[in-house]
């Protein structure tokens, strides 16, 4: 789904079968995948969001390769062990145009896909030569992906007008350019122009929210700004709130007691002579030392 | 088959009660106690409903439901960390992720009012059943406050700080009538597990632009509330499957007397846990 490789009906091989490997190594083949309207909520837990521009439209999807993930979704037997299966995943390796009504037309897949087979495999068809349940089911997610596409429009037109993408870092060389929200220009808008993006529709703001959500998936070298410097923010507790964002599941602060141990017998006095203020005020001057 | 009520038996001995239930004032020999790490309190371990702000949303939506508790009138955005008030039902790889104000803890805020910067701070009175390291004092020999106490008071600062931002965020939404209930109860293992009184945005408040409002008034704060909430709860699957880990765990460690005989249980009324609301 990288590469706009030629792509014929499953009316013209609807004789073969789909054939998947038994591993999903074939996902290690794959940059990018489009993502629905109906799931971007819970992918944006599981995957970095990414831009990419086809034919001068941009389009919403998931980063999908190791190299952009924090954790990766096959294991070393190359099995899946991610969380979230997404729609493209689960629809691999067909393809809808939307052109056409006919659903056999409709489908489409890879010329010389490795993944069909003339011999085994699971058929596409029925007897009749009818689409079998599962390829009914195929055609009505990647139905919803391209609609999601349509949905994504006018979000997408609005974060190219404000200039909210950035193109993503770590590129494999030759690959399509990506772009990912910077979430310090998403950081820095005001209430107005929050408010003009939702004027007609909340999905603007709303995946804009998910897509700096998402990038918690994202391998740090592959972010606009320094991973060192988000690195270095993290550690440090109270830093760690002021960029909330920056944190990723593996950079959890753990609440560890680093008061000075004193012993109780050198204890004297109480709040209230030693603080002359209520207790809510006590830490105001942050060093500690009661004014 | 398990009995609820014996599974949670161990709790019950460790968890007197919810965080803040025993606040007292930081006066006189109070000033004199030693405080560990918040998670050797079995309070701040177990607690499931925890009041959080907007400011959080980013870290604790990848693990815990971000929702509104309702009732009397009063809105509170909490995180919800498990479905019963004890620590093996939260995921396990969240139980070290703890919302702002129990990363405060025992120190807890005096609830007479709406928390917000001028709001007193407390103590919990009670005691670390598990404590961690050998903790530190709340204030030094040179009459000022310990690191540990700097600390704590630092998270409460900040919780405070955003704790206004967060209930006028909660009550522009009751008063738009954009809450519905979100019933969470289901029967494990023969046993009935209910989280009452909490409240998601209802989805057709999503569509159109009727939020547009809020975020002009609230801006960035209110955008993450309103979308990490709805990617929040898809993490009610991770507490029910901890839910069922922790009684399957329970049913194996306390083997076959634990509930009795199956039958037994069959046939009577499952026990009801219901969480309280106090946090």
């Amino acid at each position: 789904m990288t590469n706009r490789t030629y792509r014929v009906p499953l009316r013209d091989i609807s004789h073969l079968r789909l054939s998947m490997a038994d591993d999903d190594g074939w996902i290690e083949q794959l940059n990018w995948i489009p993502v629905g309207a109906s799931e971007y909520h819970l992918a944006c837990r599981h995957f970095p969001f990414a831009v990419r521009i086809v034919d001068q439209r941009p389009e919403l999807g998931l980063l999908v390769h190791s190299r952009y993930l924090v954790r990766p979704l096959l294991d070393k037997a190359l099995k899946w062990c991610g969380v979230y299966r997404p729609i493209a995943l689960r629809c691999f390796p067909f393809e809808v145009d939307g052109l056409h009504s006919d659903l056999l037309s409709g489908i489409t897949v890879p010329a010389g896909s490795e993944h069909l087979s003339a011999s085994h495999g699971i058929s596409l068809v029925d007897q009749d030569g009818r689409p079998s349940a599962a390829l009914i089911e195929i055609h009505r997610l990647l139905t919803l992906l391209n609609q999601s596409r349509e949905m994504f429009a006018d979000a997408l037109d609005h974060y190219l007008i404000a200039e909210l993408l950035t193109p993503l870092s770590g590129h494999a060389s030759g690959d399509q350019l990506l772009y990912v929200i910077d979430r310090n220009r998403f950081d820095r808008m005001d209430h107005a122009a929050l408010a003009a993006m939702a004027r007609h529709k909340l999905l603007s703001v709303d995946l804009a929210v998910a897509w700096t959500f998402s990038l918690q998936n994202l391998q740090a070298r592959c972010l606009p700004e320094s991973p060192s410097h988000a690195r270095k923010q993290s550690t440090a507790p109270l830093a760690s709130l002021s960029q909330p964002v920056s944190i990723l599941m593996d950079e959890i602060a753990l609440v560890l007691d680093d008061g000075e141990l004193i012993s109780l017998d050198c204890m004297d006095g109480d709040l209230a002579r030693i603080a002359p203020h209520p207790p809510g005020s006590v830490a105001a001057n942050g060093s500690g030392q009661i004014a | 088959m398990i009995d609820l009520r014996r599974a949670m038996e161990s709790s019950s001995r460790t968890q007197p009660g919810r965080p803040g239930e025993s606040r007292v004032p930081l006066l006189g020999d109070v000033l004199r106690r030693r405080i560990y790490s918040p998670r050797s309190y079995a309070q701040a371990r177990n607690a499931a409903v925890v009041p959080v702000v907007h400011s959080e949303c980013d870290v604790l939506a990848s693990w815990f439901p971000l929702v509104w508790r309702c009732r009397e009138r009063h809105t509170e955005f909490v995180a919800l960390r498990g479905l019963v008030d004890e620590e093996r039902f939260q995921p396990r790889p969240a139980r070290s992720l703890l919302p702002l104000i129990l990363r405060a803890y025992p120190f807890v805020f005096d609830h007479s009012g709406t928390i917000g910067p001028a709001s007193a701070r407390m103590l919990d009175d009670v005691v670390a059943d598990e404590p961690t390291d050998i903790g530190a004092t709340i204030t030094t020999v040179h009459h000022r406050l310990s690191r540990a106490t700097q600390t704590r008071f630092a998270f409460m600062d900040r919780f405070a700080e955003d704790a206004i931002a967060t209930a006028e965020i909660g009550q522009a939404l009751a008063r738009m009538d954009a809450f519905e209930p979100w019933p969470l109860a289901f029967d494990i293992a023969g046993h009935r597990i209910e989280v009452t009184d909490l409240f998601v945005i209802r989805r057709a408040m999503f569509e159109g632009a009727r939020l547009a409002p809020l975020l002009r008034q609230h801006g960035l704060s209110c955008a993450r509330m309103l979308s990490l909430h709805r990617v929040s709860l898809f993490r009610a699957g991770g507490l029910l499957a901890a839910a069922r880990a922790a009684l399957q765990e329970s049913c194996e460690t306390s083997g076959p007397d634990v509930g009795g005989p199956a039958s037994q249980h069959q046939a009577s009324p499952a026990p009801q846990v219901q969480l309280a609301a106090e946090a």
